[in-house]
């Protein structure tokens, strides 16, 4: 085990976990997508420690850089801050709490124990060459294999810039009132 | 070579922080980035089982996820500030125009 | 090659079908005038007869007493059951085919002067022009099945005629009456059907009706085809017990009524008895049943003619008593004398529907014939022509039912078959009725007593596109019957001349000894004899004052109510039949179908709707709940997954 990548591990690891519980548990919303931008980021280290070199290129600039620029829009345009009143369902909370431990405990034990038997996972071949993460090798996946997602994501993409405007269209107060005068401008 | 094991342990626990957030904080944008946190835990699975199986389209998933997760935020934050004019409020509590 | 029409038997029903899609579809409703779609339907019904025409003087002149059937193309082929869509033009076919479709021109033109207020006559000509390719398609059908179609087809247009007048309530009652009474026939020639092919393994006439094949089958079988082919029969010509739908179709126009209640729908019984002579000759015990119903029928329906006074109705009953004596003819083998029979009473009946219908054109729409009378001076030509039907019918000689009626009769008097003479007594007794009633009706309608005369002076004579046709059947009805069948010397009887080499198909019984000219001469004269008594009996008595004619009726007194009352059948049925069915239904309509049936789906409905109502208070609008939800499912989902690793 190279020390350099087990240091590098452990402390973006560490981050990523810390920031995740900052950003759950800050009361100040623009602490909290502070605290996510560093989680992102973080991650976005890890990815390098896992050899995906682009990957980890796309999750700073549009995890980090667009979606996180996103919520902090947001939540400055809104100007609300503080969780102010208490909460009537604490319940929820705990529950939620001990039921999401009880599920990842299972998931990652799950995941440790490795595929069942006869699942027909590929497992990797001593002729194959190790993964370098470059962005030809991504592209040849994406393309080669993955066409038509591609172009479905891109619809998808198409499909929310619509929704958000329609979404975010102001409907002047008056017009609302008035039956069958929807959607004036 | 960090062993997949100790990725997958990582994953699991910002994902557990992900659920834990979405249960117990009231401010839709916070579960906003509390689902944003989840997605990102099952983005670091995928690359870590990437290099694990020597595969580029685990990778190549990883993208489509990030492009829907961007649709998402980008929709869900829309969503969150027509409804802070509509109720004033940001408390998921308090959106209840689905009731029965 | 040259061109031959017996290959193109399938124009004589397709001018008609085509008339009936042009006027009932292609034409746009806008030009749908009397003009347009009586010239199509006529126009139509005139190609189909020279079709015929021409087929039948080919078939004459081929001089083959058999043709083979012209093959068009493969219609059902399931199995061991193969029938072809095949036609048959033999000398059969090409008489009941020359017969609708002559008679059927005339009744087309007669109907245009007829319809001529009505104010849909694109509908009436429709259905007409349908109901003749339906008859011509039965009668040319080379199958039992594809008979069945038409037999079907023409009773279907039968009851869409009948109910032509819908905003009539009794005119739909009586066309769902027609519709049903014909339903059990239909039921006997249904079963009759899968008999045959049990017996025979095919339905195509050439393979069923040769003696080889007939031969090999159990006498049983044969009885039971024949009966039930007779059940049939019986359904679509208005025989005893299944007669009750023939008077109330009378509630359709009149034109119907001569067209298809009279010369050639009814008709269509005794063809299928005729086509299936080789059957009938072959079992004895079915022929006895035939003429044995023919007879009765023809005696109670002449009783009853006597004492209706609706002038349709009588003529109704008039139809089913001749129908009666076709039966007859058939049931003592006597083939070629029922076909005659079946010309020369399309021919009078016709006349006499006509006339009818022209005296009621000319007097609104009068029908009772107490409230009719003196038309003589007013309808001269129709009265001629009624006149000269009427002597027909009544069997005066020489005219065309004298010819036919009289040539069944002396096949009935020499038959072989044991109560020959009780049948023919039973015949000339009604004869002799035929004449009375007739002659009541003619005296009534277009005579009658000084009020009647008055009566009388009212009408106005109808238009000659009524007349004409009117003349010309009348014409027929005189010279229709020695033209066909000149009893003597035997050479110069057409009809059997035509028909003989399709004859020689069954083995006829009771018809070949004709007992000499003395016999034949002795019969005709005690016919003749009764039924100028009975025509000059009835035209004396009912042409003088209707006070006599009360009177006797009160003297008559449960006699005449029983036969004015049609013999109570009509009530009988109401009481064994309609009641019982009606209950049933009404059980089932009210009782099996609301409750139970209904029952089941609302209380489906209601079981739907509670569970909804419990189950949308799940709808809490708390999406931290919703989420806590997924949560529980998804801890489940990995605890079952796990469950090899936890326990």
């Amino acid at each position: 085990m190279a020390w350099p990548h087990v240091t590098c591990f452990g402390i973006s690891s560490a981050l990523a976990i810390t920031a995740a519980v900052m950003v759950v548990t800050r009361r100040n919303a623009v602490h909290a997508a502070l605290w996510l931008a560093v989680a992102l980021v973080s991650t976005g280290v890890l990815y390098l420690t896992l050899s995906a070199q682009f990957l980890a290129v796309l999750q700073v600039i549009i995890y980090a850089g667009a979606i996180v620029v996103l919520f902090l829009f947001v939540v400055m345009l809104l100007n609300v801050n503080e969780d102010q009143a208490t909460d009537r369902r604490r319940w929820l909370a705990v529950v939620g709490l001990a039921l999401a431990l009880v599920w990842g405990a299972g998931t990652a034990l799950l995941l440790l124990a490795g595929p069942p038997a006869g699942t027909g996972l590929v497992v990797r071949t001593p002729g194959d060459v190790a993964l370098r993460g470059t962005a030809e090798e991504l592209a040849r996946a994406v393309f080669e294999h993955h066409a038509l997602a591609f172009e479905l994501v891109s619809l998808i993409l198409l499909a929310a810039m619509a929704g958000v405007i329609a979404l975010a269209r102001r409907t002047p107060r008056g017009a609302e009132e008035i039956p069958g005068k929807r959607g004036s401008p | 070579m960090v062993p997949l094991s100790w990725y997958v342990a990582v994953a699991c626990v910002l994902f557990t922080i992900g659920v834990i957030g979405v249960l117990a904080c009231r401010r839709t944008i916070v579960i906003l980035m509390a689902i944003e946190l989840m997605l990102n835990a099952g983005n670091l699975l995928l690359v870590a089982l990437a290099r694990e199986f020597w595969s580029a389209q685990a990778q190549a998933i990883v993208l489509f996820v990030l492009a829907v997760a961007a649709a998402e935020v980008a929709v869900g934050l829309a969503i969150i500030v027509r409804m802070f004019e509509l109720k004033g409020t940001l408390d998921i509590d308090e959106v209840n125009l689905m009731k029965w | 090659m040259d061109f031959l029409w017996t290959k193109h038997i399938w124009l004589i029903p397709f001018w008609p079908a085509l008339g009936a899609l042009a006027n009932g579809v292609l034409i746009p409703r806008a030009r749908k005038t009397l003009d347009v779609v009586s010239t199509v339907a006529i126009g139509s019904v005139a190609m189909s007869f020279l079709c015929t025409v021409f087929l039948t003087a080919e078939l004459a002149s081929l001089r083959i007493g058999n043709p083979a059937p012209v093959e068009y193309f493969r219609w059902i082929d399931a199995g061991d059951l193969r029938v072809p869509f095949a036609l048959l033009f033999d000398p059969l076919s090409a008489t009941m085919c020359l017969m609708v479709t002559g008679v059927g021109l005339l009744i087309h033109i007669y109907s245009m002067g007829y319809m001529a207020h009505d104010p849909d006559p694109g509908r009436f000509f429709t259905y007409l022009n349908l109901f003749m390719a339906m008859m011509l398609l039965l009668l040319l059908a080379d199958s039992f099945l594809l008979m069945f179609v038409g037999w079907e087809g023409v009773g279907l247009c039968s009851y869409l005629l009948i109910g032509f007048w819908h905003r009539k309530e009794s005119a739909n009652r009586a066309g769902l009456k027609a519709f049903l009474v014909n339903r059990v026939g239909d039921a006997g020639f249904l079963m009759a059907m899968m008999l045959i092919f049990v017996t025979f393994g095919s339905l195509r006439f050439d393979e069923v009706l040769s003696n080889a094949a007939i031969r090999q089958a159990s006498p049983t079988m044969l009885f039971a085809i024949t009966a039930l082919l007779f059940v049939g029969a019986t359904g679509k010509s208005a025989q005893l017990p299944l007669h009750v739908w023939l008077p109330d179709a009378m509630e359709g126009p009149t034109p119907v009524s001569a067209l298809i209640h009279a010369a050639t729908m009814v008709t269509a019984g005794v063809y299928v008895v005729v086509r299936c002579a080789a059957l009938y000759s072959a079992e004895g015990a079915a022929s006895a049943l035939v003429a044995w119903i023919g007879v009765i029928t023809a005696l109670l329906a002449s009783l009853i003619a006597l004492a209706q006074t609706d002038i349709k109705r009588v003529l109704a009953y008039s139809t089913i008593s001749q129908l009666g004596y076709m039966f007859l003819a058939c049931g003592v083998g006597a083939y070629v004398a029922a076909i005659l029979h079946v010309v020369t009473h399309a021919f009078f009946k016709a006349c006499l529907f006509l006339g009818a219908g022209s005296a009621m054109h000319g007097t609104g729409g009068q029908t009772d014939i107490r409230k009719m009378g003196g038309l003589a001076k007013t309808m001269p030509r129709t009265t001629v022509a009624f006149w000269i039907a009427c002597l027909s019918i009544a069997g005066i000689a020489p005219l065309a039912g004298f010819v036919s009626k009289d040539e069944i009769l002396h096949h009935v008097f020499v038959s072989t078959y044991a109560p020959a003479r009780t049948l023919w007594t039973l015949a000339i007794i009604t004869a002799f009725l035929t004449a009375v009633y007739m002659f009541r009706l003619f005296a009534l309608t277009f005579h009658g007593d000084e009020q009647a005369m008055k009566r009388g002076a009212h009408a106005h004579e109808s238009p000659s596109v009524m007349t004409i046709p009117l003349m010309m059947l009348a014409a027929l009805a005189i010279v229709g019957g020695l033209a066909l069948g000149l009893p003597y010397p035997p050479g110069l009887h057409l009809l059997n001349h035509f028909m003989r080499g399709w004859l020689i198909i069954g083995r006829h019984h009771g018809a070949e000894d004709t007992g000499g000219l003395g016999l034949a001469l002795a019969l005709a004269a005690i016919a003749l004899a009764v039924a100028v008594s009975g025509a000059v009996l009835a035209f004396r008595f009912f042409r003088g004052p209707y006070r006599r004619v009360e009177l006797l009726q009160r003297r008559l007194g449960f006699a005449y109510t029983l036969l004015s009352r049609k013999l109570y059948i009509d009530e009988l049925y109401d009481i064994v039949i309609v009641g019982p069915a009606v209950g049933l239904s009404r059980l089932a309509a009210d009782v099996t179908d609301t409750r139970g049936i209904d029952g089941i789906v609302h209380g489906a409905a209601a079981i739907a709707y509670r569970a909804g109502e419990g189950l949308r208070r799940l709808q809490t609008s708390h999406t931290r709940v919703y989420a806590l939800a997924m949560l529980v499912g998804a801890v489940a989902l990995v605890l079952y997954l796990a469950r090899g690793m936890l326990f």
